[in-house]
């Protein structure tokens, strides 16, 4: 594989105006995530997935906040066949018109996948979902409460997630709650209400971070006791290599961070890219991806040995045992413009 | 003529030159830490990370990306540059005022702004090939460095010995060869070594136009810190600062004497 | 022969830019217009883009305090970091250009390694200096002062690390004017009684304009759409204008809003730029003339 990609960048460096010869077998383009899940996905699905079909899969690991951008770009003359995108975007990507709608005929392993997490009627399946919480140093007690961490013994102490990054999301929706006293599914309705509480808890907090991993890593340094919202995705390998940095869920409840996938909209090959998204679903490989990645699955069905199922929620029932909140995205995206500026007031004015 | 510096201006230089290369040392120390994770200070010492590093193939094919990218986006962004820095400094001809700023845009205009726009063109044009689509981006980025450089040298180079040469006789290209080309090279090689470190080293516009076939390194970097964040991570950085000064030090020989030294 | 020299000066401007300037007009300006021309030619709804002329998007800019006040912020911060670069880099290019060659030689090298260090990584060298437990507090504790502020996450963050990774653009351009300044002049200067400072302001700076022309614009607009060490090192706390537009673009996929705050950071520095260039070109002419 190696050197037949190096014959061809050979080929692009020696003609550059020459497009390299069409190959003879049919090929898509994926536009996939980084991290464990990436990796996963590069080296053992698709290398299968191009035995089984004759075929071959370019998977473009890309910035992961860039997927939809590059969607929109070019919608004209689509290059990618399958996305992943987070399950946020995809009310946006439907909107514009920029995915299309799965065929269920044509994707077995459907079956399978619990309703919840089909989004938009259909034109989007999740693939992953981690675990929205709290990530703290080993040697430092968690609080129990997300209140706690408005005390001033924090002062100094801690890591907020920039309003770049889909959990920052997740912190209005704490804020909201300890604001109003209510659950999660009401208070992300009262937002604008919880600004007063996130302006407060500013001289906590030591810096506003954007990437999760150097986050977890400065945590795991000393730099900061706690960080708050990250998916456990991002930390968990951490923990599970015993870096001294691991996650925690106050008892507000916890949230779901999902990764999903959709079919681009008059992309290449719309028969493989089918058959690709079916293959992402089936038991098997969500039950490799799940074990690699620490994530849980969207589908029923799949039983992990206990050193996996102490990472993940799964199934459905211990989802709902432990509070996985999924916002009401549609809602929020009307409002997270105006909602970012205000953070942005708040921290960097 | 190399003078005698001065103790206290040895002094500045000394500290300025150590506080520029202190915060580089962390990430070379934490590259030998025996640890799965990285640690500051290192805990243990081992080179396997560099092992681990150059013996994937994927890192190797993304240097190679990379390396490639860098030497034809200089080329290419000097053989547009110099002409254009030429006319810029010495001639005055209608627009030049606009062709000023034009050369200057790449350089104001947000890569964000740039990378989405060329994604968007390419598309458009359903021009294929990202190794292309990267040269051609990566050459708009250049070209800003490499005009501004050779500006800067033509506007110390002194035009009446070219006047002189054309009066005895000389032929443009002898004139641009024997009395402009000698006093602008150190202009020239640090443009060089401008454009070739800007692509080496572009995050902002490969980010758009990569693909699977050609993932350059940067990217690749930031692909390896999102999967984890181990030692190997920070021996490739040394390995890429290893690699590009090694470069910078060819450029700065093929040119001649290089930055440091007008001719005599 | 004769033909040829007396080609008139713009038709022999324009075979020279002719080829720098299609490339551009087709491969740069083409593509950044068509993402800025959004700023007034859509808008953006719950995440959407909706298409049609508006001037929405520059009202909100303008409207909105944040806005301004981060663009007054961003040209102060890349202000800043070109005249610090330039005071900082006058000893290093003068030791560049006429130091011994090994002398030269590493002062380029480590010049321009920081560039080559990923910014993410390079963070981890800056926290270890500047953080609250860092070298810095460590030293400045050691000298009795007993709760030094931390330097990482402030906009004094931003700035050191702007100018750490910007200075070579300012000190090579710098030391190949110096390189041509005739040493002899700075001797005569010596014999005739002058002191360091005087032979800076009279011999040195004047005759280095060129550099200056070159190393200035470029720091002030590295700095200005620089978007991630605002992010990393300031914490951000204090954004640049390029971080709010990566936000708008990335975050909140709203490409008009984002191409009205670029439009607005392009028209700024490519002003100052300009400014800049022509008052250094002008002086360089005054200079040449007397």
């Amino acid at each position: 594989m190696n050197t037949t990609r190096r014959a061809l960048l050979g080929t692009a460096l020696a003609t550059p105006f020459v497009k390299p010869l069409a190959a003879q077998q049919r090929e898509i383009s994926v536009g996939i995530w980084g991290g464990a899940q990436g990796d996963y996905v590069k080296r053992q699905i698709i290398p299968a997935f191009e035995r089984d079909f004759g075929c071959k899969v370019l998977p473009e690991e890309g910035f992961t906040l860039a997927n939809v951008s590059k969607m929109r770009a070019t919608k004209d003359n689509p290059r990618f066949s399958v996305m992943f995108i987070d399950d946020l975007a995809i009310p946006i990507a439907k909107a514009e018109g920029l995915i299309a709608e799965l065929p269920w005929d044509r994707m077995p392993a459907m079956a399978n996948l619990y309703p919840r997490f089909l989004y938009e009627e259909g034109f989007g399946t999740a693939l992953g979902i981690s675990l929205g919480g709290i990530f703290h140093n080993t040697r430092v007690r968690p609080p129990e409460s997300y209140a706690e961490l408005w005390e001033p013994r924090y002062r100094g102490k801690l890591k907020l997630v920039s309003p770049n990054n889909t959990p920052s999301m997740f912190f209005l929706i704490v804020a909201a709650a300890i604001e109003t006293g209510k659950p999660f599914a009401e208070a992300q309705y009262e937002i604008d209400k919880a600004f007063d509480r996130v302006a407060a808890l500013r001289p906590n907090i030591l810096n506003i971070f954007g990437d999760g991993i150097q986050a977890a890593n400065e945590i795991a340094q000393g730099q900061a006791d706690i960080g708050l919202v990250e998916y456990s995705k991002y930390i968990y390998p951490y923990t599970n290599r015993r870096a001294p940095v691991t996650m925690a869920f106050p008892k507000e409840g916890s949230f779901a961070g999902t990764n999903c996938q959709v079919l681009v909209k008059n992309g290449p090959h719309q028969d493989l890219a089918v058959a690709f998204m079916n293959r992402m679903i089936e038991p098997a490989v969500q039950k490799g991806l799940s074990e690699f990645a620490l994530t849980s699955p969207p589908v029923s069905g799949i039983t992990f040995a206990p050193e996996t199922a102490r990472w993940i929620a799964y199934p459905v029932e211990e989802m709902d045992k432990r509070g996985l909140f999924t916002p009401d995205w549609t809602y929020i995206n009307a409002r997270r413009a105006g909602w970012t500026e205000r953070l942005n007031r708040i921290f960097s004015l | 003529m190399s003078d005698r510096i001065p103790w206290p201006l040895g002094l500045v230089t000394a500290l300025l030159l150590a506080i520029i290369v202190a915060p580089l040392l962390v990430p070379i120390a934490m590259s030998i830490s025996d640890t799965p994770y990285i640690v500051f200070p290192p805990e243990g010492f081992t080179l396997e990370w560099y092992v681990a590093v150059l013996t994937e193939p994927e890192a190797q094919s993304a240097l190679l990306v990379s390396l490639k990218l860098a030497v034809v986006s200089t080329i290419g962004a000097m053989a547009l540059g110099i002409p254009c820095a030429m006319a810029l400094v010495r001639l005055r001809f209608p627009g030049r005022g606009l062709v000023q700023a034009l050369v200057l845009g790449p350089l104001v205009v947000p890569l964000i702004v740039t990378g989405v726009g060329l994604l968007q063109t390419f598309s458009l044009l359903g021009l294929r090939g990202a190794f292309l689509q990267m040269w051609i981006g990566h050459m708009v980025v250049c070209i800003p460095y490499v005009v501004r450089s050779v500006s800067g040298a033509l506007a110390t180079a002194d035009p009446t010995q070219e006047d002189a040469a054309r009066v005895l006789g000389a032929g443009p290209v002898a004139v641009f060869l024997r009395v402009i080309w000698p006093q602008i090279r150190p202009g020239v090689a640090a443009g060089a070594i401008f454009a070739f470190i800007i692509s080496f080293d572009d995050f902002a516009i490969s980010m758009w136009l990569a693909d699977a076939r050609s993932f350059p390194l940067p990217l690749y970097l930031y692909a390896a810190i999102q999967r984890f964040f181990d030692p190997s991570i920070a021996a490739l950085s040394a390995l890429m600062v290893f690699f590009a000064l090694g470069l910078v030090l060819l450029i700065e020989k093929g040119l001649g004497i290089g930055v440091r030294r007008i001719a005599s | 022969m004769e033909a040829r020299t007396r080609l008139s000066p713009a038709l022999l401007g324009w075979l020279l830019a002719g080829p720098a300037v299609l490339f551009l007009l087709a491969c740069f300006v083409f593509p950044a217009a068509q993402t800025l021309y959004l700023g007034i030619g859509a808008r953006t709804e719950a995440g959407v883009m909706q298409y049609g002329l508006t001037i929405e998007n520059y009202r909100r800019a303008f409207a909105t305090d944040l806005y301004w006040r981060v663009l007054l912020r961003t040209i102060r911060m890349a202000t800043s970091a070109a005249i610090v670069a330039a005071i900082v880099g006058y000893p290093l290019a003068w030791v560049l250009a006429r130091g011994r060659p090994w002398l030269s030689r590493t002062v380029t090298l480590v010049l321009v390694t920081p560039l080559l260090v990923n910014v993410v990584v390079r963070s981890y060298g800056w926290s270890a200096i500047l953080s609250r437990n860092g070298l810095i507090s460590w030293v400045l504790q050691g000298l009795g002062w007993e709760d030094p502020p931390a330097i990482l996450y402030t906009e004094w963050a931003v700035l050191i690390a702007s100018v750490h990774v910007f200075l070579p653009f300012m000190v090579l351009p710098l030391a190949g004017a110096i390189g041509r300044i005739p040493p002899s002049a700075e001797q005569a200067a010596t014999v005739a009684g002058a002191g360091p400072a005087q032979r800076f302001l009279r011999i040195i700076l004047p005759l280095s304009l060129p550099g200056l022309a070159v190393g200035l614009p470029l720091v002030f607009s590295l700095t200005a759409a620089a978007f991630v060490t605002p992010q990393i090192l300031g914490g951000n706390f204090s954004p640049l204008l390029g971080t709010l537009i990566e936000q708008q673009v990335l975050t909140l996929h709203d490409w008009p809003f984002g191409a009205a705050l670029a439009s607005l950071l392009v028209a700024m520095v490519l002003l100052v730029n300009l400014v800049f260039i022509g008052i250094i070109g002008r002086r360089i002419n005054r200079w040449a003339q007397a």
